[in-house]
């Protein structure tokens, strides 16, 4: 009965840090690219990956701090692409609240990393290079397609035994001025019956389009087309997955991903010259094609993961194995192959009643890549399919060992959440993984979690 | 019965940070007002007094200072307004004296066009009791500026404030009765006028709930180098908000407005914008000598800027990145407390600015900071 009580007391303390955020799902090793939680230990960010996780956060309020995010053409002011990074988080928040048997919540401003990278990925090569012509050739001046902005999620929780939970997210903007449009929209089911849970998550619309000017161009050389039509057009996106308890404190889980999408460029890069065109970006009438192009994103991930009690604290471990395809119908067919397998281990204790400390380590005891015709990606998806998924070519994927640290300030019924050590030694630049433990950057992508 | 006194002992705590500063609106992302951190149209704060005088019998007998520049042109995070005074409970007739709160709406037209700006501002509240809670408001101040052999540059400005609270009615109205400048550093033909600005609101509670609604009408007319420009600015906020005691030391809200803001500069241009700005904040006294407040806010359905330019037709488009997150805490030491904002130190120190990185950083510990003491 003692041993009872106080794994009762122990769970009540570690329940607060599970009310958590982005900051803790990263700290403890959760690499995924949309920041939506995961399947084998408990976070608010679950509620991203499975709407029926809502009913185990209710009466809360989460704050992430941050800005607009990392502008992936930052010097290029009519560009409005951002992608959500630990060095420049995006300011979202929300609240979910229990009213009898249901749930309901708004959350505003989770846009997705994906959607962001899939649009830098389908901007025409012209306006890329258009943009940096205009701006001095900076190279961070890339006329993109605009990304999914001022987003809203609402949700709605019902039942008791088995719980469900519904989302539906929405998102649209406009310039006139820019003659550019962007428009989402996507729902997620879920349900969790607590020694099993499935999701099924639909994009029902995904579409960005734009007309660039092509004056700088026009400048170099008068017969060039005055303008650029580009688009990106998501099809039916679908996420489907699930976990299993196999075992008390651990679980399997599966999930199935895919998106398509066509991507339209109306610029005639046959018919112009090539030394005005590579004059200005090396290499880019090969970059683009004109008319639409098909492409297609998959990840299989199978994984199995298991949380241990150790004293006040608690061990995380886990591995999967994830197969992740991209193939792009382009000037070329351009193909990504990922095949990884990670292993993280983990940490979290309650140092004392206000400080809770946690850190991971994870590394692929198996990670290749099978990439091809890189050369043919616009020059702004080249360095992020690069970092996300390795050079062109076959070979193993490099430098995957990655430690993160976060801790949490416990203020009675209020939590603060961030990151630590990524602040380099020097304190004029920006986020930087150098081992060092800062007290004037106490904590980064900083996050308040306020239960109510 | 016990609960209910206990809620009522927790706002009463409550009410200690509601002392607050221009850092304690900003975290609660109070910035809606056409003047900027002039008060809350539904929160309890001691910076409502610049937006209904009547609100000082509510709150009195405190000192307050703003930490920042004595730049008349601006007020921002990076660089926010010096600024303080006092109010004081004198028994039938509450009183107050404010100094240097000088907002941009007028004064930036004035600074890029090279005339003397208000400065030196001087605010005088009067309130009390006769049935029902009154407040007035003074506002003065006249400079100049004649350098040898220059131009001579003035300024007089003359504001009024009137409100009253009545059980759950609460009304306003501040009247701008006179900004002109005269002459400029380019030009003495150079001049400024203001029109006569009004600012009107009303507001109702209902339960948890405050229905409010607050029209402002600002205009100038202004000749630089022979040259006039006529600017009238127009915004309204409609909204409600639901304030929720969650326990003896915390509350929580969700506000959710209709803000319509249209600028006509007559013979130019037309900027309309629209919004449905959705809130939600919270404020809790983490123990006895921390609260911590938070709040996001972000335009939700309405969300568009539509520019009419005479000869050239119209251009819409949506306001990019509304979503803002802001933070801020209260330092209690016995009857001193410190308000400032959290979350604005970026994680480079080469920036001078504000920077929102989501960085908590202990050596930029606060910013926006302000002082108040309770006498």
């Amino acid at each position: 009965m003692k041993k009872i009580i106080a794994i009762s007391s122990l769970a009540a303390l570690m329940g607060m840090s599970a009310n958590a955020t982005i900051s803790r799902t990263k700290a403890l090793g959760n690499m995924e690219t949309d920041l939506e939680g995961n399947y084998w230990f408990d976070d608010s960010r679950d509620i991203f990956l499975n709407a029926a996780m809502i009913h185990q956060y209710a009466d809360q309020v989460v704050l992430e701090w941050g800005n607009s995010g990392q502008d992936l053409a930052s010097a290029n002011s009519n560009s409005e692409l951002s992608v959500n990074v630990d060095g420049s988080p995006k300011a979202q928040g929300g609240f979910l609240k229990k009213s009898g048997n249901y749930i309901y919540g708004i959350y505003l401003g989770n846009e997705s990393n994906t959607s962001s990278q899939l649009r830098a990925l389908s901007s025409s090569q012209a306006a890329i290079i258009e943009g940096i012509a205009a701006n001095s050739s900076n190279s961070n001046a890339a006329n993109l397609l605009d990304g999914s902005d001022n987003q809203i999620d609402l949700f709605f929780g019902w039942g008791s035994n088995i719980k469900y939970g519904a989302n539906f997210l929405y998102t649209k903007s406009d310039d006139d001025t820019n003659n550019s449009e962007d428009e989402a929209m996507a729902v997620r089911f879920g349900v969790d019956a607590g020694k099993w849970d499935a999701h099924l998550n639909l994009s029902l619309k995904s579409q960005a389009k734009e007309t660039v000017n092509l004056t700088a161009l026009n400048n170099v050389n008068a017969a060039m087309q005055d303008s650029v039509e580009h688009e990106f057009d998501g099809s039916l996106g679908l996420h489907v997955g699930g976990s299993y308890e196999v075992a008390e404190n651990a679980r399997v889980w599966a999930y199935y991903k895919t998106f398509k999408w066509d991507q339209k460029d109306n610029f005639d890069y046959a018919g112009v010259s090539g030394t005005i065109l590579d004059g200005v970006n090396s290499g880019s009438q090969s970059r683009g094609k004109q008319g639409t192009s098909e492409g297609e994103f998959t990840t299989i991930q199978l994984g199995y993961g298991k949380t241990m009690k150790a004293g006040n604290g608690t061990v995380f471990a886990s591995a999967f194995l994830e197969h992740k395809t991209i193939e792009l119908k382009g000037a070329a067919t351009i193909e990504v192959e990922n095949v990884i397998v990670p292993v993280t281990f983990g940490y979290e204790a309650k140092a004392t009643e206000w400080l809770t400390l946690r850190g991971s380590v994870v590394h692929n005891i198996y990670g290749e890549r099978d990439n091809k015709n890189f050369s043919n990606l616009n020059s702004v998806a080249l360095s992020l399919a690069q970092t996300a998924y390795g050079n062109e070519g076959e070979g193993s994927l490099e430098n995957s060992t990655n430690v993160n640290a976060g801790a949490t300030l416990t203020f009675g019924k209020l939590n603060i959440d961030g990151f630590i050590g990524t602040t380099a030694f020097s304190r004029t630049g920006s986020a930087g993984e150098q081992g060092v433990l800062s007290t004037d950057n106490l904590m980064t992508r900083v996050a308040m979690t306020y239960n109510f | 019965m016990k609960k209910q006194l206990a809620v009522a002992a927790g706002l009463a705590l409550l009410s200690t940070s509601a002392f607050a500063t221009k850092a304690r609106l900003q975290a609660l992302g109070q910035g809606g007002t056409a003047k900027g951190l002039q008060g809350s149209f539904f929160l309890d704060d001691s910076r409502n007094v610049f937006l209904n005088p009547a609100s000082l019998n509510e709150m009195s007998n405190y000192v307050v200072t703003e930490w920042g520049t004595a730049n008349d042109a601006a007020d921002s995070d990076s660089a926010p307004h010096a600024e303080g005074g006092f109010f004081r409970d004198g028994g039938s007739i509450n009183y107050g004296l404010y100094l240097g709160n000088e907002y941009n709406f007028n004064n930036s037209v004035k600074t890029t066009n090279n005339m003397q700006e208000t400065d030196n501002n001087l605010d005088l509240f009067f309130a009390g009791n006769m049935g029902f809670d009154w407040g007035a408001r003074i506002s003065y101040s006249s400079s100049s500026n004649k350098p040898n052999g220059g131009i001579e540059v003035e300024n007089d400005t003359l504001g009024l404030g009137l409100g009253i609270n009545h059980g759950k009615v609460g009304a306003y109205a501040n009247l701008l009765l006179k900004d002109e400048s005269a002459g400029s550093s380019s030009s003495a033909d150079d001049k400024f006028e203001a029109d006569l600005g009004l600012n009107l609101g009303v507001s109702y509670d209902h339960k948890n709930m405050t229905f409010y609604a607050d029209y402002d009408k600002q205009g100038n007319e202004r000749t630089v180098s022979s040259a006039k420009t006529e600017v009238e600015t127009t915004q309204i906020n409609v909204g409600v908000a639901n304030k929720m005691a969650m326990n003896e030391t915390s509350m929580m809200f969700v506000d959710f407005r209709f803000n319509s803001t249209e600028t006509e500069t007559k013979g130019s241009n037309t900027v309309k914008t629209t919004a449905l700005p959705l809130t939600i904040g919270f404020e809790t006294q983490a123990n006895s000598w921390l609260a911590l407040r938070a709040s996001v806010s972000q335009n939700i359905i309405v969300n568009d800027t539509e520019t009419e330019t005479v000869g050239s037709g119209t251009t819409e488009q949506t306001q990019d990145n509304t979503t803002n997150i802001n933070a801020g805490a209260t330092l209690t030491f016995g009857k001193l407390t410190v308000d400032g904002v959290i979350g604005t130190t970026g994680q480079s120190r080469a920036a001078t600015t504000a920077s929102e990185s989501g960085v908590l950083a202990t050596d930029n510990l606060m910013t926006r900071v302000a002082v108040s003491y309770m006498f």
